[in-house]
């Protein structure tokens, strides 16, 4: 699909403002356009700088083709402007270091944030890329959440840990998948050992 | 791992995270470990201490990756002892404690899981001691060698929150097979406290020689036959019957703080002491004190002359040593400006308590030195003091003088001033200690018998209290009123005053609720609070009462309460049958069996600090749907001191699914 015939989302049409204010366009790897603000792109310090970097004007955000995020699809992107639409303005939170860390998740975010587990974990990811630090932090919340009143063996579940033994199973197929000829290796080494066989070679 | 391998493992991944989340949109699974590293740890940073522990007990990688998170150190204390335990501190809870207990009865906790440790799945539980301050949450372990997994769980919460060992508490009476572990694990902390009868001298020969204490050493122990010569350097040194610590430790040693407990040093070994520093010995030293037990004071002019022989020394004029610090309330009582500077200084909260009386006193406790109180009094007789100095208090120069001693059960310092107001010079030096130590008024008792205006004071300055006791002949039904109405009493009220044409309906709302001579107090009062723990002494409780009592507690009143204790003062004990008959009308009741009860506390701690054994003898149960249950028992006895004859109700309630 080419840029031109790419849907324009509006990520919030209230957030429009009167007074001619920049607005930058990007565009998602499944070729969806979204028109954020200036003041919103700020809680990222990744797309911050990028168009700090870019140093467009207003005439070149309508003319040059839409900043390409590649790695983020638009469903996941919109949640990401959304945010950073209703949050703009608002200071950047510093971690002080303190563990376990407090942050309460606001109403419009618990809202925002009442999407799949899959789409959770893009959201995260996408605010971790983007570097969104407060988004960031409502989004760990909301999976260290998970966590609470858990068994560990519930927290097994919930968090797909893999045990010791998982661990050394997936090594394993890794490098057999790798190379099969060491796992025969391996393997026949494991059972001249069991025969009693001092020397391999 | 090559670029083949490794994007081969990406697109099962991406196939396995697919097949996961399109199957079921809202699952409640979440592929933690997938997420990029900053975004993981950061997810880490939210769990709570016993969620971060778990995480890491599940397998090397969480271990590995729960080490990875960048936090402030913690603290890891233990207290090796029978039945050794480990207590983490974090520095942004300061009312929290996190206990790993070893405990054998772990099955008895209704709610109990698999945890993981020292290589073996072992049956565990989560507390909460919610009552308690500071705040204890335990997480018990069952059975197993406790020291073994003690020194095993240490040396993984060391890995995974990257902290070391703050401090070590050690019964001494108990093999202390771990010491030669601590020496290899971690030599050196901040923090050493031994207690106990000491089972093997060489056992202590060896702490002392190759632990190193970086701040206190703090010893309390029973030896025999051992003397120490060596240097035991700590900054603050503490040892309670240090007979045992010869003044060459002394010397050999480059302590900042020395508290030696010992009758054995003598005043020729002091006057040593006065002449090797006068020689330049020991350039950090900055107190030293030791203290012993004299019969009488009749020689002890002789005594000052043998420890200062030799020594040019003059008497101390605070007025030509301006540079020498004070302390603390000499320091905040100068101006403005030190007032401001003190009340930065950060500290742990400190025990402020009043005492208003016809000689109102308040007492400070700190919560390091607990066998320590500093009073603040006036007293006429401050002039008759060999040493006194004026201070500033509530705008006026007045005379006070700084004693010290040991008291009946904690060793006092006492600050006394000269005459005045004595109850405004109290309640203005409350007032500054509250902004000087950052501290609240803990504990307030009251002789109402005098005059208490402070009570006004009171509710203005700070309502909400955390204990609070009165006693003496009640001037005034009204100032009971008053203190029940207006001020909000945390954790214990206790009252012991008659008082004639009284009564109070409303609820008295205080974790315990302790009254004596209390005929004046109404069943209604009982029933509208909601108390945890009860005692109501020479009451005017009648069976009927009691029996509006147990209904009210089947109908699903009052989930705290713990125990009731009801007394009244009776003729004879004729109607014991009848007034039993009336107490238990239309209640189901049956004989209480103790081996049918096994959840069933011991004893009963109360806030004042008293354990209570629960008596099980003559008990009858009864139990409502929440999964709580009850035991009471009715009883007449004669007093031993006034010969009245008692009509008693016990009743003790616990819960059936927790301990």
């Amino acid at each position: 699909m080419s840029v031109e015939n790419a849907p324009v989302v509006d990520v919030d049409e209230a957030a429009i403002p009167v007074e001619k204010k920049m607005y930058y366009r990007f565009e998602s790897n499944d070729k969806k356009e979204f028109r954020v603000s200036e003041l919103a792109i700020q809680q990222s310090e990744t797309l911050n700088r990028l168009v700090e970097a870019m140093g467009y004007t207003s005439e070149d955000v309508e003319n040059k083709p839409a900043i390409a995020i590649e790695n983020i699809d638009g469903k996941t992107l919109k949640l990401v402007f959304q945010w950073c639409e209703h949050h703009k303005g608002e200071a950047i939170p510093v971690d002080d270091g303190s563990v376990p860390k407090i942050v309460e998740i606001p109403e419009f975010d618990a809202k925002l944030m009442d999407i799949d587990n899959g789409l959770l974990f893009k959201l995260i990811w996408a605010a971790d890329y983007l570097n969104i630090v407060q988004l960031l932090n409502v989004s760990c919340k909301k999976v260290a959440n998970m966590a609470q009143g858990k068994t560990p063996a519930q927290l097994r579940r919930v968090y797909l840990l893999p045990s010791d033994e998982e661990d050394e199973a997936a090594k394993r197929a890794a490098q057999e998948a790798q190379d099969p000829r060491a796992r025969e290796v391996e393997e026949e080494f494991e059972e001249r050992k069991r025969q009693g066989g001092n020397s391999f070679f | 791992m090559d670029q083949k391998a490794k994007k081969k493992n990406e697109i099962l991944f991406i196939k396995k995270f697919k097949k996961l989340f399109s199957k079921n949109k809202k699952s409640n699974k979440f592929p933690l470990l997938h997420l990029p590293i900053l975004a993981l740890q950061n997810c880490l940073k939210f769990l709570d201490v016993y969620e971060f522990i778990d995480f890491s007990l599940i397998s090397k990688r969480t271990k590995y990756l729960a080490s990875t998170v960048r936090r402030q150190q913690i603290g890891i204390n233990i207290q090796f002892q029978s039945k050794s335990l480990i207590y983490l501190t974090l520095p942004n809870y300061p009312d929290k404690e996190w206990l790993i207990n070893f405990w054998d009865d772990v099955d008895k906790f209704p709610i109990k899981h698999l945890r993981k440790i020292n290589g073996k799945l072992v049956l565990s539980a989560i507390k909460e001691e919610a009552e308690r301050v500071p705040l204890f949450l335990r997480l018990i372990f069952s059975g197993g060698n406790s020291e073994e997994n003690t020194k095993w769980m240490v040396e993984h919460l060391n890995v995974v929150f990257s902290s070391p060992i703050g401090s070590v508490y050690l019964d001494m009476s108990v093999d202390i097979g771990a010491m030669d572990w601590l020496q290899k694990f971690q030599p050196s902390f901040d923090f050493f406290w031994g207690v106990g009868q000491v089972c093997s001298n060489s056992g202590l020969s060896f702490i002392l020689s190759n632990l190193q204490i970086k701040k206190e050493l703090r010893l309390d122990l029973d030896v025999s036959d051992f003397q120490y010569n060596d240097a035991i350097n700590a900054h603050t040194l503490y040892v309670k019957r240090a007979n045992w610590i010869t003044m060459d430790a002394i010397f050999a040693s480059e302590n900042t703080q020395i508290y030696v407990f010992t009758p054995c040093f003598t005043p020729g070994d002091l006057n040593k002491l006065l002449k090797e520093w006068m020689g330049g010995w020991n350039k950090n030293l900055e107190f030293f004190e030791t203290w012993k037990t004299v019969d009488d004071m009749k020689n002890w002019r002789e005594l000052l002359e043998e420890i200062t022989k030799g020594i040019e020394y003059r008497e101390f004029n605070s007025e030509e040593n301006p540079e020498r610090p004070k302390t603390i309330i000499d320091f905040s009582l100068i101006s403005k400006r030190t007032k401001r500077l003190a009340s930065t200084v950060r500290r742990q909260q400190i025990g402020i308590n009043i005492q208003f009386q016809s000689r109102s006193l308040i007492y400070l406790t700190l919560p390091s030195y607990p066998d320590k109180e500093w009073l603040i009094l006036s007293l006429d007789d401050v002039d008759e003091r060999p040493i006194k100095h004026l201070r500033k208090i509530n705008g006026k120069s007045v005379l006070s003088a700084i004693e010290e001693g040991p008291g009946q059960t904690l060793y006092f310092y006492r600050l006394i001033f000269s005459g005045g107001n004595n109850e405004e010079n109290t309640k203005w030096m409350v007032e500054h200690l509250n902004v000087v130590f950052r501290s609240p008024i803990k504990c307030v008792s009251l002789d109402m018998s005098v005059e208490i205006g402070a009570l006004n004071w009171l509710q203005k300055f700070q309502p909400s209290i955390d204990f609070f006791s009165g006693k003496g002949q009640v001037r005034s039904n009204d100032d009971v009123s008053f203190i029940l109405s207006n001020l909000q009493i945390k954790k214990e009220l206790s009252f012991i005053a008659k008082l004639t044409d009284f009564h109070y309906n409303k609820a008295i709302n205080v974790h315990s609720l302790f009254l004596e001579r209390a005929n004046w107090i109404t069943m209604d009062a009982i029933l509208a609070s909601e108390n945890t723990q009860i005692s109501i002494c020479d009451s005017c409780f009648t069976p009927n009462d009691l029996n509006k009592f147990l209904k009210k507690w089947m109908g699903g009143w009052n989930k705290n309460l713990e125990y009731f204790k009801a007394v009244r003062v009776v003729e004879d004990d004729k109607r014991k049958t009848e007034n039993f008959e009336e107490i238990t009308k239309d209640i189901e009741f049956w004989e209480y069996n103790a081996e049918e009860n096994p959840e069933r506390p011991k004893e009963l701690e109360l806030w004042s600090g008293y354990v209570m054994d629960i008596i099980v003898e003559n008990n009858f149960q009864l139990s409502r749907s929440d999964g709580k249950t009850a035991a009471f028992r009715h009883l007449y006895e004669r007093d031993e001191d006034d010969d009245e004859l008692n009509e008693r109700f016990e009743f003790h309630a616990w819960d059936r699914t927790l301990l």
